[in-house]
């Protein structure tokens, strides 16, 4: 069915609106305390509405609290909290949906204001209004006991118990939505999705977490101002999370989502659990000797277990030393009246991570799987069985991370303007890394302890705090940054264009074609239609598709071609076992991805009620490259894209453009310019520095004097902004902020600058 | 009551958070709690099932024809790299990839079967693991690559495998072929499969494939001056296991009465559903030795792609168009029949029905799945209003030829159909069994040729003339030429057709051909459409210029993905593409 009815609609402003949402957030405690009791209550609740403008979308959180602390004897005090929580989240269940196929110029509805289809595709609105939806009802309970003993004299044993348990009720129904049509209403389609389609999914979610941790702590202060604190103690953390859900499809009714109310046969009913745990235990102690605070010495042990790891490799030892000295604490600094602190300190010390292991990952698993196939009468699906795609791992341990520290501490001017500098250095010294084997394994290789990372860096912050007449005012700002270096792979390693981890490299390395100019004559594309046979680059277009207006990349090893493997003369000496140069292709290194100088600057003031703060943050420099469909114009037809790149394309009459030629879908029989174009080279890669106003918050504390009169203690206004200004230097006008990657992708949830006008209010 | 309760608080707390991690390793020890541990499985002969069943994924299917992914072919309008030979060097290759994830599974079957403790129970799968894997090696490793890496075993991450150079071409076939072997005594005749267990591989599925294996090498051989001695063992393998598939009789081609000379285009659309006018079903179908099942109803497992919807009119070659005998059982520019291009349709007539049950006749009313559904298929008004509009062969402004094979006519919507996609069937056998026998002998008998090929001939041709001895003396033939022709045309669509040009080492010579269409000069085409498209001298429609066409000694084989050559240095490139 044809319909050609388009509107200059922009499909942000009908999707989000004016942009606007209201929320409501009330909070109330009550609390008391005598000499051996200590009483909170609080009770909170919070409306959040949506700027999504189309389908049902809200969360509302109510939750109480109540803290209680009652001292026994002097030998014994319990602390208890225990708070209730219950959140209620509704998501349209196609929220999935909102961008993709969400082109520009769609009517909002039909001519009559009805649901309206493009094609056979209801409009992304209609699909957030009548697809269903997805609510997520969470309840949630936390209890924390805390006792501590008084064993002897400068002697406490402190044990803590807590207890985290979440229950959650998924319901997602999925509706089907048959009143749909063209815009002028000639033609209704056919439902989609059909009645047969549609389902209702409910699922359970038990999800229960404890942390108990138990210590004995001695401390003392020895004649000659020797002081001395020694602790001791052991940890255990476990979750169990439990999950199961099950669905019918082809509902009886939209009206009426029921597990229960199905018109399918059995084939339309199935369920699906999930449960796993995991624990950790630890042993711990640490020793700190201070004298007279001016020399500060600490020593820490700790002995860790993970469930992740096989048996034989469960535990593993770490230690740690740090010394300080406050200089300033010395009888020769006295006279130094405007240093109020001065303190060197060192540190050196390994810790454990198990960060990204998958919780089985030592036990070899099968996958069962009940859509196999139909074996037998045309009836029902086989199940199948093989072993899990990823090899087992059982020699596999924690990553021992050591890691030193040498900083200062300056405070100057009665504290007004303090200082600290850092200056770190870590070695990752059994990283686990991904391995990349040959595809006659016919498995992926677990990550593998076969990595040495050496990571350096720097931090460092100055803050400024004074006060003018009345008015009181701080300004301040931290920058930080660090490099790192891959020193070892142990794994073979491959370079092509995209982000690696190679050997030699920092993490998250970008590797690359090199840029070499723009076809702008009939004799640039025949000599660069000559690099054609045997290149494997991204989209390397056919010798007779080779137009004007289009990148070319550099043949870096002169061997007349573009092959995507590492160009060996700008990959630092990769040798084979041979003693070869390898992978010499036409790739190279251009840049890494983890941002630098990151840095952050907060200033504020009070004068009289009024109070004013402010944070800007960004960082100083950041390679990105955007994956090409987000980056290159109308990479993808049906995703809505900004219009940064109008004007800025190649034409005969602008040769110098920023841009390539922007081409149809298919020209001479190609597909790929766009992906050939935007692909992965110097000339693609931006620049991602950026410094962004993170918050300001301007404040107005109405006279207690006036408030008194109607019983309120304290009365503020406020309006805050989040993220209102930048500065940045990406060119696809993506939010800097974001990696690389689009996060959530083409679904995720637009970027949004907040304003907030609120009230608190104490009684 | 104070201190009371404060002592067991203190003491239960101190008990829970002191005691639980001195628990050690007790607490630490935590087992998967919804999946299946290899540890615990494996333990009877329905695990072993379970792992065979996974294998069936790896048959070739709707979309992946060919099994490669490697498509090319000079039967339809093929303008992709592979036909065109400008196919390039890839980086990585996920045919290779999977190739090997499938071999380690079936490998892992295998060694788990050496362990079990009643072999006797286990044997069929471990015959169908066997089967598979020397199906992965043939169907996805060396029609493409040659000669790979053999994986005989469950690799670790310090095999020395991983770093192998590739084994030669003659040892990848002996290794496929004594998979085959070892499979075929242990699998049951079609006859012994209970109803529950039908679809699975049989004894003649094994030597039906290891038939269509060693005609393929034993041709690929002969054709490139090979070791007479190896390839005619080859053929001779090729010529007994075709037979013996023939002899059990337990399959038969497809041609229900009530069909008619239709039967071959409702063969390939053929569902449960009613899927053709006499409302036959899947159960009528005996020609299938080996497919890959599918179900519409309750959308079970439904077809990958939209097959009908990309199949009905999709552009044909002139090629393919001439290759159709006339009804006098002669070539067109042999026939004594009337034979002309004057008109649109007019070179559909007096031909080889299955010229007019694969192609699409200009002008004449087609249905289609979607949109234009056979209402009760009686060819009432009521039926024939709900048909396409008259087919105009130029609408793509391609070659003019169209294709219907493939193409479901009954009510369903598109991806949703449920015709089975055959791997192996009889037809195949029988052209495999004619062809072994002439390449091995040089001549071919006429009871022979009465065996097999012209019972796929006379299917739906029930009064074109036989090939024979004498046909072919008579008419100034070649035999040779009439039972490939016979193979070209009855497995069109079946992927096999590039392979079988690599085999008989004519593909750099058919393929840099130039692609043509009808011709247009002086013909009815001339007069109906306005815009001309590109022509040859001859008036032909120029679908592909030769300068496009560039299949070279070098194409024959599929360059290995450089990122495995980097990964190990030991495995060499294919000539041409270093």
């Amino acid at each position: 069915m044809k319909d050609y009815t388009f509107f200059d609609t922009n499909p942000i402003d009908m999707l989000w609106g004016n942009g606007r949402a209201i929320s409501n957030q009330h909070d109330l405690s009550l609390s008391a305390r005598n000499d051996n009791l200590g009483y909170r209550l609080s009770f909170g609740y919070l409306n959040d509405g949506s700027m999504l403008k189309w389908g049902e979308n809200y969360s509302k959180r109510y939750n109480t609290r109540l803290a209680v602390d009652y001292t026994f004897s002097p030998r014994l005090k319990i602390e208890t909290n225990i708070s209730l929580e219950k959140n209620d989240v509704v998501v349209p269940t196609r929220q999935d949906q909102i961008n993709y196929g969400s082109q520009p110029g769609f009517p909002v509805a039909t001519v009559n204001g009805k649901p309206y289809a493009w094609g056979t595709q209801p409009a992304r609105n209609w699909l957030l209004e009548l697809g269903g939806e997805n609510k997520t009802f969470n309840n949630r309970i936390f209890l924390n006991t805390k006792v501590e003993l008084n064993l002897a004299k400068d002697l406490n044993l402190i044990s803590q118990v807590g207890y985290n348990w979440a229950v959650t009720d998924v319901q997602t129904q999925y509706k089907y939505i048959s009143e749909i049509y063209n815009y002028t209403e000639t033609y209704q389609y056919q439902a989609n999705p059909a009645q047969s389609q549609s389902y209702y999914d409910r699922g359970m979610i038990k999800d229960a977490y404890v942390n108990t941790n138990a210590y004995l702590e001695y401390k003392k202060t020895l004649v000659n101002n020797h002081s001395v604190a020694v602790v001791a103690g052991t940890n255990y953390e476990r979750e169990d999370y439990n999950y199961f859900s099950t669905r019918t499809t082809y509902l009886a009714s939209n009206d009426v989502p029921a597990l229960g109310l199905g018109l399918g046969d059995n084939t339309t009913r199935s369920n699906g659990e999930v449960r796993y745990q995991w624990a950790i235990a630890s042993f711990f102690g640490r020793l700190n000797y201070a004298y007279k605070e001016k020399y500060l010495f600490e020593a820490n042990a700790r002995y860790d277990g993970s469930s992740k790891f096989d048996p034989d490799n469960r535990w593993k030892f770490y230690s740690g030393v740090s010394a300080g000295w406050r200089i300033s604490q010395e009888n020769f600094m006295q006279n130094v009246s405007f240093i109020d602190e001065l303190k060197i300190r060192g540190s050196r010390g390994s810790v454990g991570n198990q960060a990204g292991i998958g919780l089985y990952d030592y036990i070899q698993l099968i996958d069962l799987n009940n859509t196999g196939p139909i074996l037998g009468g045309y009836t029902s699906r086989t199940v199948t069985a093989s072993p899990s795609s990823t090899l087992v791992s059982v020699n596999r341990t924690w990553e021992k991370i050591e890691s030193s520290n040498i900083g200062i501490d300056i405070g100057v001017f009665n504290n007004r303007l303090t200082a600290t500098f850092d200056y770190f250095w870590k070695k990752n010294k059994n990283m686990l890394l991904p391995q990349t084997n040959p595809a006659v394994l016919g498995a992926t290789a677990p990550t593998a302890n076969i990595g040495v990372l050496k990571v350096w860096g720097w931090e460092m912050s100055l803050g400024w705090r004074d006060r003018i007449g009345n008015i009181a005012y701080h300004l301040g700002g931290s920058l930080t940054d660090n490099s790192n270096k891959l020193v070892n792979y142990g794994g073979a390693n491959v370079v092509t264009a995209g982000l690696q981890t190679i050997e030699g490299y920092p993490l998250n390395s970008y590797f690359g074609v090199k840029y070499n100019g723009r076809i702008q004559t009939d004799q640039q594309a025949t000599d660069y239609a000559a690099l054609v046979p045997g290149s494997s680059i991204q989209s390397m277009p056919g010798a007779t598709q080779m137009i004007k207006g289009i990148n070319m990349y550099q043949d870096i090893n002169g061997d007349g071609r573009l092959t995507n493997a590492g160009a060996n003369q700008y990959l630092l000496g990769k040798k084979d076992a041979n003693g070869n140069p390898i992978a010499d292709g036409d790739i190279v290194y251009l840049g890494r991805s983890d941002p630098r100088y990151v840095f952050a600057i907060n200033m504020g003031f009070e004068w009289k009620n009024f109070d004013f703060s402010a944070v800007f943050q960004g960082v100083g420099q950041r390679n990105i490259y955007r994956r090409s469909d987000w980056s290159t114009p109308f990479g993808t037809i049906w995703q809505g894209h900004a219009d940064w790149w109008v004007g800025k394309t190649w034409t005969p009459e602008n040769p110098n453009a920023e841009l390539p030629i922007l081409t149809t879908a298919t020209n001479k029989g190609f597909g790929g310019y766009g992906s050939y174009n935007y692909q992965i080279s110097d000339w693609s890669m931006q620049n991602g520095a950026y410094v962004r106003l993170k918050n300001i918050v301007l404040g107005y504390t109405i006279s207690q004097d006036l408030t008194k009169k109607i019983r309120v203690d304290k009365l503020r206004v406020y309006v805050a902004a989040n993220d209102i200004w930048e500065w940045s230097k990406i060119k696809d006008a993506w939010d800097p902020e974001q990696t690389p990657f689009i996060v959530g992708g083409a679904q995720r949830y637009p970027f949004y600058r907040l304003l907030t006008f609120g009230v608190n209010a104490t009684f | 009551m104070k201190t009371l309760y404060s002592k067991y608080i203190t003491i239960l707390m101190m008990a829970i958070s002191i005691g639980i991690p001195f628990g050690c390793n007790d607490a630490l020890d935590l087992e998967p709690q919804d999946r299946v541990s290899d540890a615990t499985f494996w333990n009877d002969a329905t695990q072993f099932k379970l792992a065979a069943n996974n294998f069936y994924g790896y048959l070739r299917t709707f979309g992946n024809g060919n099994g490669d992914g490697h498509n090319g072919s000079d039967l339809g309008a093929d303008r992709g790299v592979f036909a065109r030979g400008t196919n390039t060097i890839v980086s990585n290759d996920e045919n290779y990839n999977n190739a090997y994830r499938w071999i380690r599974n079936i490998n892992y079957l295998l060694a788990k079967a050496v362990e079990f403790k009643d072999p006797e129970s286990i044997k069929v799968y471990v015959a169908e693991a066997k089967f598979f894997r020397a199906y992965v090696y043939f169907d996805k490793l060396l029609t493409s690559y040659g000669g790979v890496i053999l994986i005989r075993d469950v690799l670790s991450t310090v095999s020395p495998e991983l770093t192998a150079a590739r084994s030669t071409r003659d040892e990848t076939i002996d290794f496929i072929i004594q998979d085959l072997e070892e499979a075929i005594p242990d699998l049951p005749d079609e006859s012994a499969i209970a109803a529950a267990d039908k679809g699975r591989v049989s004894k003649q599925a094994a030597q039906a494939f290891l038939g269509r294996i060693c005609l393929y090498e034993g041709t690929w051989q002969k054709y490139r001056s090979g070791n007479s001695s190896r390839y005619n063992t080859m053929l001779d393998k090729a010529i007994s296991n075709s037979d013996a598939v023939i002899t059990a009789g337990l399959h038969a081609l497809f041609k229900p009465a009530a069909l008619g000379d239709s039967a071959l285009k409702y063969l390939f659309i053929l569902e449960n559903q009613k899927s053709n006018p006499a409302g036959i079903t899947k159960s009528a179908n005996t020609e299938y030795i080996l497919s890959v099942r599918y179900e519409s109803n309750n959308l079970l497992k439904v077809i990958p792609g939209q097959i009908s919807f990309g199949a009905l009119g999709a552009d044909m070659s002139r090629k393919m168009a001439d290759m159709y005998l006339c009804s006098d059982g002669l070539p067109i520019d042999k026939t004594s029949v009337a034979f002309s291009r004057a008109t649109l349709k007019s070179e559909y007539q007096n031909r080889d029905n299955r010229m007019r049950y694969y192609m699409m006749i200009p002008g004449y009313p087609y249905w289609q799945n979607a949109t234009n559904w056979h209402i009760n298929w009686d060819w009432s008004a009521a039926d024939l209003a709900n048909a396409r509009p008259a087919h105009n062969p130029w609408s793509n402004d391609i070659t003019g030829y169209n294709n219907q094979q493939w193409a479901a006519e009954r009510q369903v919507p598109n991806s949703q159909e449920g015709y089975d996609y055959p791997v192996i069937r009889l037809a195949e056998v029988y052209l495999n069994y004619a062809e072994a026998l002439y390449e091995r002998n040089g001549v071919i008998s006429d009871a022979d040729l009465d065996k097999s090929l012209n019972k796929v001939r006379n299917r739906v041709n029930a009064s074109m003339p036989k090939l024979s001895n004498a046909f072919v003396a008579d008419n100034g033939l070649d035999m040779r030429e009439e039972i490939r022709r016979e193979r070209a045309i009855e497995l069109q669509g079946e992927g096999f057709r590039m392979d079988d040009l690599k085999r008989w080492y004519i593909a750099h010579i058919e393929l840099v051909k130039p692609l043509l269409g009808v011709r247009w000069k002086g013909t009815e085409f001339e007069t109906k459409y306005t815009n001309a498209p590109t022509l040859t001298e001859d008036g032909d429609v120029l679908a592909d210029p030769v300068s496009e066409r560039k299949f070279s000694e070098k194409n024959y084989l599929i360059p290995i993905p450089t990122n495995q050559i980097q990964l190990n240095t030991n495995l060499k490139q294919n000539p041409g593409w270093e």
